[in-house]
């Protein structure tokens, strides 16, 4: 199996992947919303396929989801008169967190992809680093509004709103909501207040990306909150070759998430996007999949040797 | 002849991207479309078919299932809704779709206690253009209002009735198929 991942390294796959980011998240969004058909006839895929979760932000309601959301999921188990919990879906959470912590959110999240467009718009950009303290949102969100809200505040029936979905989701609104009140019209006749709020929220995050980077799985996303609790543990991480780093900063400065690399590998902001490896004039910084600087130059000495 | 071809397979595919668009909503539960036929049974052991629709000037049908929020939320309102239109000799039904199995069947006894629902609730046992309506709703709770003929009136009203705007659609509705049952 190591020589399989000695390989993997020789052959820079994964760097590959890595510094076309923009075309995995592209690729990520096509797989996890692959009924396109469906936005034109305002319905939604409710196969088997369903049943299964994605591993970014994607709403169930999404007319051309191939699966479902993690979170939305979650909420519906928690929703339910019959359980407070799903350990399956969280276990499921643990295993994709395991694998790969916060690469996700990087490279496989369709709302990432998102702000990450629409940051590209040419304004002046915003720092995040003196707003680290809103960072603490994110968890309390995952806990109250994922969670404690749905086993808490239940009906005579004993069930619950997916409140995280209804009140906060700006996702749901930009994939659900917005495509199938356009095409079908016995939902759009259904739009209240409810969905202006949501629509506000959406709106102002749309604006919030353009100015600042990713400002929702900053300060917002409980998925995100999730997986960053499984960057120091996952098989996928960063490494700094002590040898190499020559403390300069730069990679703090490239990187948009306010991590520096060089004194913490396992920052939960840290998405794995990438862009810290390529700044790095020594080369210190690397992945699991993809071989450090030293490591290239041990191999290229001993073949020349 | 690449350019030319090129040209007519931008051509079809553009004819392909537009049909869907004119395929929009759910086909099956239509205006003026005939409500399908069924079999059904109350969880009073009492049966339903069609032709409870005969016996009213107007009933309101209430789509809904177990795992739906909403749906169990507007109960009290359409506990409410039920008893006005008995003034006016219209029917409220509601028709639970995963309605079957033992133990979802104890899940819609203790839903409709617990909301104190008096109007009666379905479980249908047959009918397959009942079932190919059902599976084309996406989106619950779905209200339809059927007249006295067994014709659907207007469109189907999505979403909890719950506020003052679906009230009002829905009275519409049902003047309208009382005042379409006088006509005949």
């Amino acid at each position: 199996m190591n020589r399989f991942f000695e390989w993997i390294k020789e052959r820079n796959f994964f760097s590959i992947l890595r510094k076309n980011r923009g075309a995995v998240q592209g690729a990520a969004t096509l797989m996890t919303n692959v009924h396109v058909w469906n936005f034109f006839k305002g319905t939604i895929y409710t196969g088997a396929a369903k049943q299964v979760c994605v591993p970014g932000l994607n709403c169930y309601s999404c007319p051309g989801a191939t699966g479902a959301c993690p979170i939305g999921s979650f909420q519906a188990v928690v929703g339910s008169s019959k359980f407070n919990f799903s350990y399956y879906i969280i276990g499921i959470l643990i295993l994709f967190g395991t694998l790969t912590g916060r690469l996700i959110c990087g490279f496989l999240c369709p709302f990432g992809w998102f702000q990450d467009l629409l940051h590209k718009i040419p304004t002046k950009k915003l720092s995040t680093e003196n707003l680290k303290y809103l960072r603490y949102l994110k968890y309390v969100i995952l806990l109250v509004f994922v969670w404690f809200l749905g086993v808490l505040i239940v009906n005579k029936a004993g069930g619950s709103d997916p409140y995280f979905c209804k009140y906060i989701c700006p996702q749901g609104i930009l994939e659900g909501g917005i495509p199938l009140a356009i095409a079908n019209a016995s939902i759009r006749a259904t739009l209240g207040k409810l969905f202006t709020w949501k629509f506000i929220i959406l709106l102002s995050f749309v604006v919030l990306s353009i100015f600042f980077y990713r400002p929702f799985c900053k300060w917002i996303c409980p998925l995100g909150a999730f997986y960053s609790l499984f960057n120091k543990v996952s098989f996928y991480k960063y490494h700094v070759d002590e040898s190499l780093c020559v403390h300069c900063g730069k990679c703090k400065r490239t990187c948009k998430m306010d991590v520096d690399m060089s004194s913490n590998q396992s920052a939960l902001e840290c998405i794995r996007c990438g862009k810290c490896v390529d700044a790095c004039p020594t080369g210190a910084i690397s992945t699991s999949l993809s071989g450090c600087a030293s490591c290239k130059n041990k191999a290229k000495n001993n073949n020349q040797s | 002849m690449k350019k030319g071809l090129k040209k007519v397979i931008c051509i079809i595919t553009a004819m392909l991207l537009l049909v869907p668009l004119a395929a929009c909503g759910s086909k099956e539960i239509a205006a003026n479309e005939n409500f399908p036929s069924f079999k059904a049974e109350d969880f009073s052991g009492n049966k339903y078919t069609e032709s409870v629709f005969k016996e009213n000037e107007a009933t309101v049908i209430n789509f809904w299932y177990t795992g739906c929020q909403s749906c169990i939320e507007e109960m009290s309102d359409l506990e409410k809704m039920s008893a006005k239109l008995a003034d006016k000799n219209a029917k409220l039904i509601g028709i639970c779709t995963d309605a079957g199995k033992e133990d979802v069947d104890k899940e819609i006894m203790k839903i409709l206690k617990s909301s104190k629902v008096t109007f009666p609730n379905l479980k249908i046992k047959e009918g397959e253009k009942m079932t190919d309506l059902i599976k084309s709703i996406n989106a619950f709770p779905t209200t339809v209002v059927v007249d006295k003929s067994g014709k659907i009136v207007g469109d189907p009203i999505v979403g909890a009735i719950n506020d003052e705007g679906q009230q009002k659609v829905i009275n519409e509705r049902i003047e309208e198929a009382i005042s379409r049952n006088k006509k005949m």
